[in-house]
């Protein structure tokens, strides 16, 4: 495997930049969809510094006032999840996500290649099912007026983040798809 | 097919799809959904897939996941660690060895704000590789002691690792992090003593540097505490209640932050590529952590978990005999796969099974003792080849330096590892002392 489980990638590189394919068969999707993807996640981690920012509010109002931030848990909650669902697609833009790479490194890199196709249409196929089921949930969500307990956020607000969040991540997984099969033809 | 049978075959197809170079996230999310669709039924299934992965990834208790990555990615950027190695090397650069001893004890320290070993590894690697080679210190350790130093990263608390197993088995973050600090000193003090080891048959490895004033060694502290400063509060912040995992977190995030800006010299674009990289291990976790959940609720259905547990404790082996096997099987896993994933697919379990186990201490005690025991495998896995990350990492910052020269000088901290390995397991309050366990 070639990816860390703590820190999740051969650290210090610069990984969003590339277009096409390099010398290995790992891919990082580049152009208008790169740049997209790359806000979003600079969005989402926006989202992060707004759930720390609460957090330390929320902490100081606590002992300092004898107040928190009301409903910081939920805001919190929220603000972090929207985040995580806006990086979704720039980690698998910038081949982010653990895969297994020791076990076929020996094979050739048209090899490779084809396996990572077949692996690719699969997660096109389950991004495009997770949205479907989240937009199930958003309907769902939207309909019965579910809001968060204390404060009363409607959940519908965070499901249309994530939502295209994750149709955005199938888009990512076929354009890999379609980048995979033509480096394989050449 | 029983839903046994079903649990073993769909957890050898998952294996299958992991070996085919498919994300491990979806492998998971692929066999969990499969399975449970077949035992539960499809509508069930519908109804789940519609809300595990918002609430999977809106959950108060992982919010603290994105901060620590943050708080590490933005110790990351600053100039942090070269006042920490600076401080170290003031110590103990004149002892044989002493750079690359300076490197381990500078790592630690880095360990206590950032919770990754690629990025402490790096980091330090950045600043100590160049004077290790400078001074005439020898491929072979200056490279084995950063990417073994690196993996103090993961092991001192804060550590991504621990708080994705805490809420994996439910147990305390706190009571586990306090568990991580005297085996984070073990392992700190073994390092040394392989690099003093190993500097004693090659002397001309690591030659000594000039030594520094009594006067000089105490200027250096000023670097050291306001890591150490951030370190207690938010350890012992949440360990005493004083707030809760997330706003420890977020505090630690936050000064670190500030420490970043002011002593480290990070500006907006190291604030931006500090963003970014946390955005990209996040998204990685948490997709993760929603195959997870999937894979696991099958795994629960399946039964598979509780029936090798019976097998295993019905074979009436001795309950140590049982653990070191389980170490073994780690050992041998941490070289073929990524440590995260190896921890979510083994702990539903292997947790189980060692639970039925009786090694003479309490519930809670077993699952913390037995958390830091994984942790450290994860550790050697990043270190072990074929396929030890920490090493590649750190090989490729050093362009003269040849791979197999790198992971010959992995060898004395892999000993090293063994070693506390074993103490670890001989010794179960080497963990759950601090912890306030037994």
């Amino acid at each position: 495997m070639s990816h860390d489980a703590d820190s999740g990638g051969r650290a210090p590189q610069p990984a969003s930049d590339g277009g096409g394919p390099d010398t290995e068969t790992e891919l990082t999707v580049g152009g208008a969809m790169g740049a997209l993807t790359r806000a979003l996640a600079l969005v989402g981690g926006g989202f992060l510094l707004v759930a720390t920012a609460i957090t330390l509010v929320s902490v100081i109002g606590r002992y300092g006032f004898g107040q928190p931030v009301p409903g910081d848990y939920e805001l919190v909650e929220i603000t972090c999840a929207v985040g995580v669902f806006l990086f979704f697609p720039y980690t698998h833009a910038v081949n982010g996500n653990i895969t297994a790479e020791f076990f076929t490194a020996g094979l050739s890199k048209r090899s490779r290649l084809a396996l990572e196709v077949g692996s690719d249409v699969v997660f096109t196929f389950v991004a495009l099912v997770l949205t479907w089921r989240l937009s199930a949930g958003l309907l769902e969500k939207f309909a019965t007026g579910e809001t968060t307990i204390l404060i009363g956020i409607p959940l519908w607000w965070a499901y249309s983040v994530a939502v295209p969040s994750m149709f955005l991540l199938a888009i990512v997984c076929l354009m890999r798809v379609v980048v995979e099969i033509g480096a394989l033809r050449r | 097919m029983t839903n046994l049978e079903l649990g073993v075959v769909l957890f050898a197809l998952m294996i299958v799809l992991v070996v085919l170079r498919m994300p491990i996230a979806i492998a998971m999310l692929v066999c969990g959904t499969l399975g449970f669709g077949l035992i539960a039924g499809w509508r069930p299934l519908l109804g789940l897939m519609a809300q595990v992965p918002y609430s999977r990834v809106a959950n108060h208790e992982l919010t603290v996941i994105p901060l620590f990555v943050l708080m590490g990615q933005l110790a990351a950027q600053g100039g942090i660690s070269q006042a920490l190695y600076r401080s170290a090397l003031a110590w103990v650069g004149h002892y044989r060895g002493g750079i690359a001893m300076a490197t381990i004890a500078g790592c630690a320290a880095f360990g206590a704000i950032c919770g990754s070993s690629v990025a402490t590894g790096a980091t330090m690697a950045s600043i100590a590789l160049p004077e290790m080679r400078r001074y005439g210190y020898s491929g072979a350790l200056a490279t084995g002691a950063l990417a073994a130093g690196g993996t103090l990263g993961i092991l001192i608390p804060p550590s991504i690792i621990l708080v994705i197993y805490a809420i994996l088995t439910e147990q305390s973050l706190g009571q586990l992090f306090l568990a991580a600090i005297v085996p984070g000193i073990i392992a700190t003090v073994g390092y040394g003593v392989a690099i003093w080891a190993y500097t004693r048959v090659f002397p001309s490895a690591g030659p000594a540097v000039a030594r520094a004033s009594w006067s000089a060694r105490f200027h250096s502290l000023k670097a050291v505490w306001p890591v150490l400063a951030i370190f207690i509060v938010v350890i012992g912040g949440i360990y005493y209640g004083i707030f809760t995992p997330t706003e420890g977190a977020a505090v630690g995030a936050a000064a670190t932050g500030v420490l970043s800006w002011t002593v480290g010299g990070m500006r907006l674009a190291g604030m931006k590529r500090a963003i970014l990289e946390t955005a990209r291990i996040t998204g990685m976790i948490f997709l993760i952590l929603i195959g997870a959940e999937f894979y696991s609720s099958f795994l629960a259905l399946s039964q598979l978990p509780q029936a090798l547990a019976q097998w295993v404790a019905g074979t009436g082996w001795p309950a140590f005999a049982i653990l070191t096997a389980i170490v073994l099987i780690y050992l041998v896993l941490g070289c073929l796969m990524d440590g995260l994933a190896m921890m979510l697919v083994t702990i539903p379990v292997f947790l189980p099974l060692i639970l039925r186990l009786d090694f003479g201490i309490s519930h809670d005690a077993v699952v913390v003792w037995f958390g830091i025991l994984v942790l450290i495998l994860i550790e050697v896995g990043q270190i072990t080849p074929p396929i030890g990350l920490n090493v590649y990492v750190i090989n490729s910052m050093a362009k003269d330096v040849p791979m197999t020269e790198s992971f010959k000088g992995i060898v004395p901290f892999f000993l090293s590892d063994l070693v506390r390995i074993a103490i670890i397991i001989c010794v179960p309050a080497t963990t759950t002392w601090l912890a306030g366990l037994n």
